[in-house]
Formats: structure tokens, C-alpha cells, sequence
């Protein structure tokens, strides 16, 4: 690397743009490369996100607040101010927002509240995307008294309306997107060069290569310190560690699992950062029969059967051994920065015997001594579903099949291509299916992937009982602490067992030792990048060459 | 000539027209949902679904898909690419086809020239401890998977000696308005590591077919014929010998072109060379369906014109082949 730098630098240094004096970058301003594996096309809001539109559109766009480090989504205290700088509450059914008047867009006009009116007309309109509108579906009108105040009126009480208004409204510039009709909105040139209000501002994208931001020194809330931010984009994970340690680039977002984190962690320039996540990974059990929706599942609709499979394994072990500290056995669909979650619950240790118990009780024997048990002639093997490339599921799921062959039960590892997997899902040609869930801060998501309603939407596997769903509703309507009855509504579906829950991950963020504060937020992992700096005296030559 | 060459074109013609329709269909019965990874780990809403499906078109019946796709396709308008979406499939060609024409253009220069030099080299000198050593490295090279030895090359003269980049075309902080030599020195810096990888094995395939036809044409007799002539040894093996034994060269001239844009996927992966294998390879894994028509025509464009090249190159090259 030295030679490299060494030879290189003499070349760069004769033919570069005079480097620019202290006056133009600090001492502690510098640049950062992140290696992501997604390239964002879209960064704006009102699209739906995949994580790379969302590490962008993170640092261009603000909300009007964000959650505060309780990460609590309910009522109106636990939050932080971004683009409003206060809030009241008028009664049940109205908030109101007051907007920070130094906000403003990249192009020098304010942020006003005919930008947040416009954000949810647009939500509105038709041709608009589907999920945001449902997302919005309790908020019935928002409109603005004066340039500063926003209100915001809901069809319904209930303890998520801050929650929903920030998570959803996330304001776009209406002087130049209300003349896009919504159907054209994704492809127009305001969602591939937009135009923000954040620490960030756009500056390039080179197709398939790289993403170029610059920090906005008139940042309302805080000149950025690191004020050059290139997202170079590195599809293959081996590519992606090899261009941090040569020095290319200077962070990756998740590098687990743990050979690539010791082998990173063993540079002395480099150091992990681990960050818990929202994260759930889960063997998912199908109650319909494989591809057949109108019939039950001839093994799996048994809760016994079920229950000895969860019984049987070693999760702690299997994920310890996948994930090293970076995992941990999560009390049902609840990740670690959930604020439902009980962080005294303790998974129960493996219990082979218990599980052979069970299956016998349910019927499964080991009648000819092949040892694999059988039912009326029917041998137990399962089908397994998992995406073959992914570098987590993929040795568990073999551990899982070793742990549960010695119950008796077979698994058959359904290898798949990530569109295959997921199609399988979606179709229900799945025994088990593992999943991973990257949820929203909410729990009310819950309703999605494990109520009745869900069926036929998120809950792939069908998994329906009435309990849960009475549970949920109260807890999303309830006007008192929903805390109980989220607890309740876990503690019930770990006694269905719809799901084996195997493991919660921490994302191991690897990022050079030159920058401090470093912190991030996992409902936008580059969120806080604004608020790092360069260590005194250990700028390199990125940090002092010219922003743009 | 000409007509013999507007009949190869029409043929060539058809036969694309043949490929398109059958990489069409193939990509519709290929089990996996093009819209299945798009959300991530997400499950998107049936509506959500439905919308998607409507945006891309993919709710419309098989024939009618494939009709809007020719109609676009003729004019060299392959769609939206649906995992970048909104980008156009022909904008992402047309932004890859530098970086791979200049890989695999690189990598090709060098084996018509290196390859067959040296090729010509060992079929001259043949048996001597030259011809022994070239052919025990270029039978290494050949033997040698070139991913592993991008791997290889990336811990050795990158990560450990640092004397070329681990990846990239380009350092992501140059500016695009740097001087022309900056750019230049940076681009082969970044290039050294990936034609080496890439042309080990094409090069030693290079050398082992010229040496192989060399020494069968040096055994005829027009070639002694030349010597009794008295004509000198160079003029023998570059004008008389090297002409003749240049057809099974041509024909890997052939096979070699669709590989300057298709290039390897795997060397592209590891080096993060922004070229077209590596967007096939994308569009293969998100059953990307514009992206990959779009890439796998541009790879039967190629391979078509290949051929008919090397049909071109036979029929200069040899008067036997013109007169048949």
C-alpha cells in the first residue's frame, strides 16, 4: 500500500488542482468512501426504500423528527426535533408541527409547510405508491397555518399518530416536484438528482460506480465535518473488504460474518463498530401443505411438531458459532432495539429428549429403525427454503439439519437463487423457510407477518390465531401504555411456535481510525455522518484535497 | 463477396431474431419473480405488487411483452431495467461497453500480438529449452482458474506488496475534470491487475494454437520449397509459413470477440470492473428481465459478428475457401 500511496501520490500531487489551504477544509474535515453492495437510483422519499435508496436519502432529506435513542414509537415525547423544531398537540385527533425556520432546501429556498401539505397530497394522488398510502392510511388531512406550522388531523386514536406523521411525511421541495404527476415522479430528474434539505447535497452519480455527496456548510443544525461522501459501489463481498484494506475505501456497512470482520479487525488503520439492528432471522413453518393454500400441512400443522423442533435445537450454539458475539436467540419477532423487547427473557436450554417426548406423542416413531422417524408409513422430512448465497443462513441452516437429524427428523436444504427463494415464499412451496425480517421500529408491523389479516400479505406461512390479533388491536388502539400487550402478544406466539426465531444480528461496521464520534442510527445507518470528525492530525490526503 | 456477405447477414439476421425470441420466452418459464428481491427482506403488499407489475409491464399477456419489447429492441431501446430502475437498459450498456470494450480489447491486442509472437517463437525454435519453458508456462496459465488467479494476484501485488489497486477502473476521488495524463496513468494503474488475470489463460491458449499450426504448416512443402529458393528465414516464416497458419488463430479471433464485452464475470466481480459481464451477472441474479435480454443480445450480436468475421478472415486468408 505504501509504495502504491508513494507512487501514486507524486503523480496525483503534479497534475491535481492546487491543494487547497486550511481555510477551505479544516483540520478535523476530511472525506469519507463507503463500499456499499446496492447502488441507490432514487434516493427520495415517497419511494419505497431499499437500503441503499435509504443510506442516501438519509443524509439529504430530514424529517420533520426523528425517534430519540429510547427508539420508543409511541406518543409524542420520545422523539427529536429535525425539520420541526417543536411540536403540541391540539387534541386526540390533531398534532402540530412548527417548523424550524432555518431549514432549507439546496437550493437556497425555505422549508416551508406547504412542502409538508404537498408531501401528503402527493401520498394521495393517484398512481402514488401503494405502501406509503397505506402506511398513511389513519391520517386524514394535513394542512398549514402560515408558512411554519403544519397540522396534522387523524381518522382514529391511537398511540402511533408522531410516529406515523414522521416515518411518513418526510417533506419534498413543492416548488419543483408539483408539477410531476405521481405516476412519473420515480423517473423524473428531481428523484435521480434531488434536491434536499439535509447535512448532504447531491452532487453526481456515475451509473454503476459511484455516488457523490457534499456537505452543505450552512447546515441549519450543524456544519458537516466530514464534507465529502462517495458511495463507491462493490457488488461482490470479497471485493468490498479487499477495496477497504488496500485503502480505497475508507467504511463498509455490515461485514459479518465473523471471518471477514477478524480479518478486517486485524488492520490497525480499521476498526469495527458494532451496532445492534432491527434484524430478526427466523425458521418460518408453513401451517398450509407445500404449494396447497386450501389444505393444512400434514406435519407442521401439529403444534407438538412444532414445539419439538424448537425444543431439539441449540440455537444459542448455532448462532454463537454463525455469528460469533455479534448474534443472540431473540424472544420471538422482536429485535434488539424494539422497545417491546424483554431484555430479561432467556431461551430455554435444548431439550432432545423433551422433542423425541413430544414427536412420539404426536405420532412420529422410528417403526423400522432407519432413524428417521415415520407416521403411518410417512417418513418426518421437511423441506428447508433458504437463499444459497447468503452467508448467515446458510451454515445455520446446516447445523439445523445436523441438530434435528438426530431427533430423528430430516431436513432437506432447499438451496435457492434469491428471486427463486423468494417466489417460493410468496406461492407457499415452503415446509420451512428462512427468513429474515429487517423491521420497522413500529411493533405494529407485527400485524402484517403474524395475524390472520396478514394471510395471503406478509404472513407467508399462515399462521392465524384470534388471540393475537384481538392482542394486537388492542394494543394499537389501546390509549394506555401498550407495553403489556405487545409482551402478551410475543409471549403467545412463542407458545404457537409459528416460527423457530434463531437469531438477531449486530452489524459489524468497519470504518477507518482516522474519524471520531463515529455513530450511527440504524433507521439510517449514515444519518449522523454530519456529526463526525477527522482526529486531529490525522488527516490523509482525501481529507485535505478540495470538496466540491 | 458482396453478395455472398449480404447472404451471411441475413442469415446472421435471423438467426438473432431466433435467439431474442427463445431468450424471451426461456426467461419467462426460468422459475424466480423479477420483482421478488426487489424489496429486500421486505413482503410487499399485493397492491404494491400489482403496481410494480403494471410500472414494468409485466401484467400484460406474454405476447404482448414480447411485442413491446422488439418494437423497442429494433430501435435499440431494450426497457427500464427493473432492479435500477429508472435507468435504461441501453443507458447502462452504453456506460459499460467502455470499460469492457477496453478490458477485453486490452486483453485481446495482447494476445494476437504477444500470443502469436510468441507462438511463432517456440514453432521456430522448436524443442529448445525456450519452446520447453514457454510451453510448461503457458500449459500453467491454461491449467490456471482465472478467478483464482485474480484472488491471488489482488493478496500478492495488492493487499500485501500495494503496488496496484485491488480493484476499481478508476480511484473514486479523481476528479472527472483531472488532467487527461492523470487519467490515463490511474486508468492503466487500475487496469494492470485485471488484463494480467485475464490474459494469462487467453494468452497461453493464444500460443499453444500458433505453435501448433505453425509447426504443421513448417513440415509442407511450399515451405521448403521457399527455403530451396533461397528466400530468407524470415521472410519463410512470416510471409510463406506464418499466412498459412493463421486460420486456426482467425477462428479463435471468433470465439474470443463476444468475451471483449461479456468479458469474465468472475474477474470483473473481483476487481469491481465496471464492465457488461458483471451487469449480466446482476441481471442473471435479480432475474433483472430487460437487463439481461438486453445483455444477452448484445452477447449474440457479437458472437454472430465473430463468426462472420472469422468467415471474412477464411476467405481473405485462404483463396481455397473463396473459390469453393
Amino acid at each position: 500500500m505504501t509504495l502504491r500511496r508513494a507512487g501514486l501520490a507524486v503523480l496525483l500531487a503534479s497534475t491535481l488542482a492546487p491543494a487547497p489551504a486550511a481555510s477551505q477544509r479544516g483540520p478535523d474535515h476530511g472525506t469519507i468512501v463507503i463500499v456499499v453492495g446496492a447502488e441507490a437510483t432514487t434516493p427520495v422519499p415517497l419511494i419505497p426504500l431499499s437500503q441503499a435508496n435509504g443510506d442516501v436519502q438519509g443524509l439529504l432529506f430530514l424529517r420533520l423528527a426523528r425517534l430519540d435513542s429510547t427508539r420508543t414509537t409511541i406518543g409524542d415525547q420520545a422523539f427529536a426535533p429535525e425539520l420541526a423544531s417543536s411540536w403540541t398537540r391540539r387534541d386526540s385527533l390533531t398534532l402540530v408541527f412548527d417548523l424550524d425556520p432555518r431549514a432549507q432546501w439546496h437550493d437556497g429556498r425555505p422549508v416551508t409547510a406547504r412542502d409538508v401539505v404537498h408531501t401528503f397530497e402527493r401520498i394521495r394522488m393517484p398512481g402514488a405508491n401503494a405502501q406509503t398510502n397505506i402506511l398513511t392510511r389513519f391520517i386524514s388531512s394535513v394542512t398549514s397555518e402560515g408558512d411554519r406550522r403544519v397540522v396534522v388531523r387523524y381518522s382514529r386514536v391511537y398511540q402511533e399518530q408522531f410516529y406515523d406523521a414522521i416515518e411518513n411525511l418526510t417533506p419534498v421541495p413543492a416548488h419543483l416536484v408539483d408539477t410531476i404527476p405521481a405516476t412519473r415522479y420515480p423517473a423524473s430528474a428531481f428523484a435521480q438528482a434531488p434536491i434536499g434539505n439535509g447535512p448532504y447535497r447531491w452532487v453526481r452519480r456515475d451509473a454503476g460506480r459511484q455516488l457523490e455527496l457534499a456537505g452543505v456548510p450552512d447546515f441549519f443544525l450543524g456544519q458537516p465535518r466530514i464534507d465529502r461522501v462517495i458511495f463507491l459501489l462493490a457488488r461482490d463481498p470479497e471485493a468490498q473488504v479487499n477495496l477497504l484494506l488496500d485503502g480505497t475505501a475508507d467504511a463498509i456497512e455490515n461485514i459479518n460474518p465473523p471471518p471477514r470482520v477478524s480479518r478486517i479487525a486485524s488492520r490497525p488503520t480499521l476498526r469495527i463498530v458494532n451496532t445492534p439492528t432491527y434484524g430478526v432471522g427466523y425458521l418460518l413453518f408453513n401451517f398450509r401443505a407445500y404449494g396447497d393454500r386450501s389444505q393444512p400441512h400434514p406435519i407442521l400443522a401439529d403444534p407438538r411438531v412444532r414445539r419439538a423442533l424448537e425444543m431439539a435445537l441449540d440455537r444459542e450454539r448455532i448462532v454463537r458459532s454463525v455469528l460469533g458475539p455479534r448474534g443472540s436467540v431473540p424472544e420471538g419477532p422482536v429485535a434488539q432495539l424494539h422497545w417491546i423487547r424483554d431484555r430479561a427473557w432467556q431461551p430455554a436450554p435444548p431439550n432432545p429428549a423433551g422433542a423425541r417426548a413430544l414427536l412420539r406423542e404426536a405420532g412420529w416413531v422410528d417403526s423400522n429403525g432407519d432413524g428417521i422417524l415415520d407416521r403411518n408409513g410417512e417418513p418426518l422430512i421437511l423441506r428447508l427454503n433458504f437463499p444459497g448465497t447468503n452467508a448467515v443462513r446458510s451454515p445455520m441452516a446446516a447445523q439445523v439439519q445436523e441438530q434435528l437429524r438426530h431427533i430423528g427428523v430430516r431436513i432437506e436444504l432447499v438451496r435457492l437463487d434469491g428471486p427463486v427463494w423468494v417466489d417460493r415464499r410468496n406461492k407457499g412451496e415452503f415446509d420451512l423457510d428462512f427468513s429474515q425480517a429487517g423491521m420497522a421500529p413500529t411493533p405494529s408491523g407485527l400485524v402484517q407477518s403474524w395475524s390472520c389479516s396478514g394471510r395471503n400479505v406478509s404472513n407467508v406461512g399462515h399462521y392465524c390465531t384470534p388471540r393475537v390479533d384481538s392482542l394486537l388491536d388492542a394494543a394499537s388502539s389501546t390509549r394506555q401504555d401498550p407495553l403489556p400487550l405487545y409482551r402478551e402478544v410475543t409471549r403467545q406466539i412463542r407458545q404457537d411456535v409459528p416460527a423457530i426465531f434463531m437469531y438477531t444480528v449486530t452489524n459489524a461496521t468497519a470504518v477507518h481510525t482516522r474519524f471520531e464520534n463515529v455513530r450511527f442510527r440504524p433507521e439510517g445507518w449514515w444519518t449522523l455522518l454530519w456529526t463526525w470528525s477527522v482526529r486531529p492530525g490525522r488527516q490523509i490526503v482525501r481529507d485535505r484535497s478540495p470538496s466540491r | 463477396m458482396s453478395r455472398w456477405l449480404l447472404r451471411r447477414l441475413a442469415q446472421a439476421a435471423v438467426t438473432l431474431a431466433g435467439v431474442t425470441a427463445l431468450l424471451f420466452l426461456l426467461m419467462r418459464v426460468t422459475p424466480g419473480d423479477p420483482l421478488g428481491g426487489i424489496a429486500g427482506d421486505r413482503i410487499m403488499e399485493p397492491a404494491e405488487l400489482d403496481q410494480l407489475r403494471a410500472q414494468y409491464g409485466l401484467d400484460q399477456p406474454i405476447g404482448r411483452q414480447f411485442l413491446t419489447f422488439a418494437q423497442g429492441a429494433i430501435r435499440g431501446d431494450f426497457g427500464v431495467s427493473i432492479h435500477r430502475y429508472p435507468d435504461r437498459v441501453s443507458t447502462l450498456i452504453r456506460d459499460r461497453l467502455p470499460a469492457s470494450l477496453l478490458l477485453g480489447g486490452t486483453v485481446l491486442l495482447l494476445n494476437f500480438t504477444l500470443g502469436i509472437g510468441l507462438g511463432v517463437l517456440q514453432a521456430v525454435r522448436r524443442g529448445s529449452r525456450l519452446d520447453r519453458w514457454l510451453t510448461h508456462l503457458s500449459l500453467a496459465a491454461w491449467a490456471v482458474p482465472s478467478f483464482w488467479l485474480g484472488l491471488i494476484l489482488v493478496a500478492v501485488f495488492s493487499l500485501q506488496l500495494g503496488l496496484f489497486p485491488a480493484g476499481n477502473m478508476r480511484d473514486p476521488l479523481l476528479a472527472a475534470d483531472a488532467p487527461w495524463l492523470t487519467r490515463t496513468l490511474d486508468l492503466l494503474h487500475h487496469m494492470v491487475l485485471p488484463v494480467l488475470t485475464l490474459s494469462a489463460v487467453s494468452l497461453a491458449a493464444g500460443m499453444r494454437f500458433q505453435r501448433t499450426a505453425m509447426l504443421e504448416v513448417m513440415r509442407l512443402d511450399f515451405v521448403r520449397a521457399a527455403r530451396a529458393r533461397g528466400l530468407s528465414e524470415r521472410r519463410v516464416i512470416w510471409i510463406h509459413a506464418w499466412r498459412n497458419a493463421l486460420s486456426p488463430v482467425v477462428t479463435l479471433l471468433g470465439l474470443w470477440l463476444p468475451m471483449l464485452v461479456a468479458g469474465s464475470i468472475y474477474v470483473e466481480a473481483i476487481f469491481n470492473w465496471p464492465g457488461l459481464g458483471s451487469l449480466a451477472a446482476e441481471a442473471i441474479s435479480g432475474r433483472d428481465y430487460p437487463l439481461l435480454l438486453g445483455t444477452a443480445m448484445l452477447t449474440s450480436v457479437l458472437v454472430l459478428l465473430g463468426s462472420l468475421l472469422a468467415d471474412i478472415g477464411y476467405r481473405l486468408l485462404d483463396p481455397r475457401v473463396r473459390n469453393s
